[in-house]
């Protein structure tokens, strides 16, 4: 297995120092060396403006792209023209004559204004916000209940969590990650709900991700996780502050990021992917009719191909009577084994969803229809895949689309074809035999620390399987060991404790 | 190494377990089959199996093929029967086994051993006696059913509906095949209509393994299902309970079974050595009286002749069922049972057709229709 080791003498690569470790440059009182040595460092980027102010004394240094006009006229000039050209006597503004300190503030969108002969340069605000307004997210739709969504800005994703809980003890830790990018992550949590421990362990954690860049909030959770390798998700990802709020109060942790509207949350167990937040909104007898129904998808999205594919294939002693002849008519005259027909059919169905999100809505509707109506009409008159197998395969797709959680499902769906194959060499002991792995497998995963498949005990069902109603719910999910185990203060003593 | 043998190891697993596909549009199911024993003592074997052909709108037309193959065992007409079809022939999903009537008063276990035996057979198959030739039945298929090779199970599932059948299959019968103490009926048919149709005739009574010959005919079979401790959906039993009232029919009632509860009693007797008291209460609505008028006066009067009536249907019966040696009661067991040492006295092949069996019919009439 040699190929799979890294060689070792590969050339030893050169550290970068992320912009607020660098150390500290003394800028001098010559106005010319430090511009210069801003622009060496900055690459001599075009978008990086140098304005000498009339005299050549003075000059104003930005980058021209990340900063907005209207904020250095109202922010500088304005100011500067009232208190007659004097700068030390602006008020709002910063002070500093270490010259990296200087280039790290132009990279994040401010404007350093230098004097000949002084040594202290000003730093100015003058960042321009590039924000989306706030719309409901497009994967996480709900019925009833907020139709806001988290967007690129971190403050403004901030700024609806906080108008939410306005509570002090919601904390709000930031971090950067990234030597490159020194992306911008912020760990959302209640102090005294959630449990410290866990707070503690997500720290170290994020503290040991080391990478140039950190692009999105999936390879985010790939760095953090406690399974990569895993198929199942261990972080529950979500635009919706609703949906955040609610796992905030019951003790998780909430993960938002800069320049992506994802937030992930953790530590969370296998239930939590089938909650939604329309659960709340509806009267609790729907609420936990709904449930169910997306718990039986799960087995339906993963047994359902398999089964059918046993049956035809190893047991048709379990047909029943009354279903013989139409299966029988149904299955004679086609031309490959049912795991040809399976897999053929589940990724024209891929095929078709794959291409329909790419595509924009007019078009996607349109593959839709054509894909769903004509190829699938077609492909049964032409005898390559049986009728039966078309509704197994979309009964399937249907239910794996039911889990409100997108990384679910797409989950769901890559388990669906193991377990086709098993079924296909060994029946329905294959079936067994794989959802014997899928449990093992489940019963091993954990988020955070937390066992993924907690087992449910009697107390904890009042919201996973079914929804009581809220007065019911008295309690915050144990096994995430919050030190405030009860929701209401009437029910615990002082200590928060019974 | 560990990598390869792991790799090893998944694929004789896997590759082994293709060997065992049985893909269901490579089988042809046998729905029913027949046995028939010819003058020279071989037996034939007869199958009935539906072919469909697949349509834009779902299943299509049923086909029918039959195929009928001589072997000395069944087993070994089956294989016969397998030569000559493209695909596997599979009894997995028989639904009705028929027995000839020659075969059957022979000895029936023979041929349904091999269903006891292998775990995927259906022991759900019902088995029925066929007057004369099994496979004749076999071959009526009516235009006017949908799917012909159902036609004979509907002929006796819907008797038992109509409780003048018991509910039975391999599965029912199978402890009573050989068990001393305890026979079994099975389902009578007949074809009828010079060839057209199957009609059900009654119960065929067994001994042991082998049909008696005698049958309860069409007309006692609701009580005795009744005496059974079974009762369908419906329960009819038509009596005569006048004499000599003209027009004919007025002579007639036609009651139906509502309610019912049923108590078979046995215990040691000196005088004829067992004595069993069958006791059915049933509780009634007045279905049919020709007479047109039934006062709430004429109620006890109607009652004691329906119990009288009754009651002689019933003692008719029990002689049949003892002319024919066939314990279907389960009386043998029963005292078996509670008094081991006196049935070890006993010897059940001679002294059933002695034993005195008694049956106490009480009929409630709850209702006489809304129409008075």
């Amino acid at each position: 297995m040699s190929f799979f080791k890294q060689k070792k003498n590969q050339s030893a690569q050169e550290k970068v120092i992320r912009e607020d470790k660098m150390p500290p440059h003394q800028s001098t009182a010559s106005l010319e060396k430090n511009i210069r040595y801003i622009q060496e460092e900055l690459s001599n980027s075009t978008d990086l403006k140098v304005r000498l102010l009339p005299g050549n004394k003075q000059a104003l240094v930005y980058l021209d792209d990340i900063t907005d006009p209207d904020k250095m006229q109202r922010y500088i000039f304005v100011p500067l023209m009232e208190m007659n050209g004097d700068i030390q006597r602006i008020k709002d503004r910063e002070e500093n004559d270490d010259l990296n300190k200087a280039v790290s503030s132009l990279l994040a969108g401010k404007a350093v204004y230098m004097v000949e002969g002084n040594a202290t340069f000003y730093l100015f605000d003058v960042q321009q916000n590039v924000t989306r307004a706030i719309m409901e997210p497009m994967n996480e739709k709900v019925i009833k209940g907020s139709h806001d969504g988290f967007n690129e800005d971190i403050k403004q994703n901030i700024n609806l969590i906080r108008r939410r809980i306005q509570h002090r003890s919601l904390t709000i830790k930031k971090q950067t990650v990234g030597d490159y990018t020194e992306s911008e992550i912020a760990l959302v949590y209640v102090e005294g709900i959630v449990n410290p421990g866990v707070v503690k362990e997500l720290e170290t954690r994020v503290k040991n991700i080391s990478s140039d860049a950190l692009l999105s909030a999936g390879a985010f959770s790939e760095y953090i996780e406690d399974r990569t390798y895993s198929i199942f998700p261990q972080f529950l990802s979500t635009e919706r502050p609703d949906k955040t709020v609610s796992q905030l109060m019951e003790g998780r942790i909430a993960i938002l990021f800069a320049n992506n509207p994802t937030c992930l949350i953790a530590p969370v167990t296998f239930y939590a992917f089938y909650q939604s937040p329309d659960d709340y909104n509806t009267r609790w007898l729907v609420a936990t009719y709904i449930r169910l129904i997306r718990l039986f998808s799960f087995i339906l999205a993963i047994t359902l191909p398999s089964f059918y594919i046993a049956v035809v294939g190893f047991h048709f002693e379990v047909i029943p009577e009354a279903l013989i002849s139409p299966v029988l008519g149904a299955i004679r005259d086609i031309a490959y084994p049912p795991i040809v027909e399976a897999i053929l059919m589940v990724i024209v169905i891929e095929l078709i969803r794959e291409s329909g999100i790419r595509l924009p809505s007019p078009i996607g509707s349109t593959i839709g229809i054509v894909g769903g109506l004509v190829i699938g009409d077609a492909i049964v008159t032409a005898g390559l895949v049986s009728n039966l197998m078309v509704i197994v395969i979309a009964l399937t797709s249907l239910a794996s689309f039911v889990v409100p959680s997108n990384e679910m499902s797409d989950s769901l769906r890559i388990l669906t074809f193991p377990l086709i194959i098993l079924s296909s060499v060994l029946g329905f002991i294959g079936i067994a035999f794989g959802l014997l792995m899928v449990l093992i497998h489940l019963c091993r995963v954990e988020s955070l620390g937390l066992s993924y498949f907690t087992p449910i005990q009697f107390r904890d069902l009042k919201d996973t399987v079914i929804r009581v109603p809220q007065f019911l719910m008295k309690r915050r999910p144990e096994q995430l060991g919050s030190p405030r185990p009860y929701k209401s203060n009437e029910l615990s003593d002082e200590n928060g404790k019974k | 190494m560990k990598k390869l043998s792991i790799i090893l190891l998944s694929c004789t697993l896997i590759l082994s377990g293709c060997w065992d596909t049985r893909e269901f549009k490579e089988v042809k199911l046998g729905i029913t089959a027949a046995y028939d024993m010819t003058e020279d003592g071989v037996y034939t074997n007869t199958i009935l199996i539906p072919n469909v052909q697949n349509s834009a709108q779902g299943p299509g037309q049923e086909s029918t093929q039959f195929l009928t193959a001589i072997g000395n065992t069944p087993t070994e007409a089956r294989t016969n029967i397998d030569r000559r079809l493209s695909s596997t022939y599979s009894p997995a999903q028989l639904d009705v086994l028929l027995f000839g009537s020659n075969l059957a008063k022979q000895d029936i276990y023979p041929y349904v051993d091999a269903y006891y035996r292998d775990p995927r057979m259906h022991l759900d198959v019902v088995p029925a006696v066929v007057k004369g030739s099994a496979e004749q039945a076999l071959k009526v298929v009516p235009k006017s059913e949908m799917r012909p090779s159902e036609y004979i199970e509907g002929i006796v599932d819907s008797e038992v509906e109509t409780t003048n059948s018991l509910e039975t299959s391999l599965q029912a019968i199978g402890s009573e095949l050989y068990e001393e103490g305890e026979d079994f009926v099975l389902p009578l048919l007949q074809v009828g209509d010079s060839g057209k149709t199957v009609s059900f005739e009654g119960l065929a009574l067994f001994h042991d393994s082998s049909y008696t010959g005698k049958d309860i005919s069409f007309d006692h079979t609701t009580l005795f299902v009744l005496m059974k401790k079974q009762k369908g959906k419906v329960a009819r039993i038509t009596a005569k309970i006048f004499d000599g009232k003209k027009p004919e029919p007025d002579n007639y009632t036609t009651i139906n079974i509502e309610d019912f509860s049923s108590k078979i009693k046995s215990k040691p007797d000196k005088q004829n050595k067992v004595r069993t008291d069958i006791t059915l209460d049933l509780t009634v609505m007045i279905q049919e009286y020709p007479q047109d008028h039934l006062a709430l006066a004429d109620l006890p009067e109607v009652k004691k002749k329906l119990e009288q009536a009754l009651t002689d249907q019933a003692n008719e019966t029990l002689r049949t069922i003892q002319d024919a040696n066939s314990d279907v009661f389960g009386i043998g067991r029963n005292i078996n049972g509670h008094y081991p040492s006196y049935w070890k006295k006993l010897d059940w092949e001679k002294d059933f057709k002695e034993i005195k069996i008694v049956p106490h019919i009480t009929v409630n009439i709850r209702s006489r229709g809304i129409f008075r």
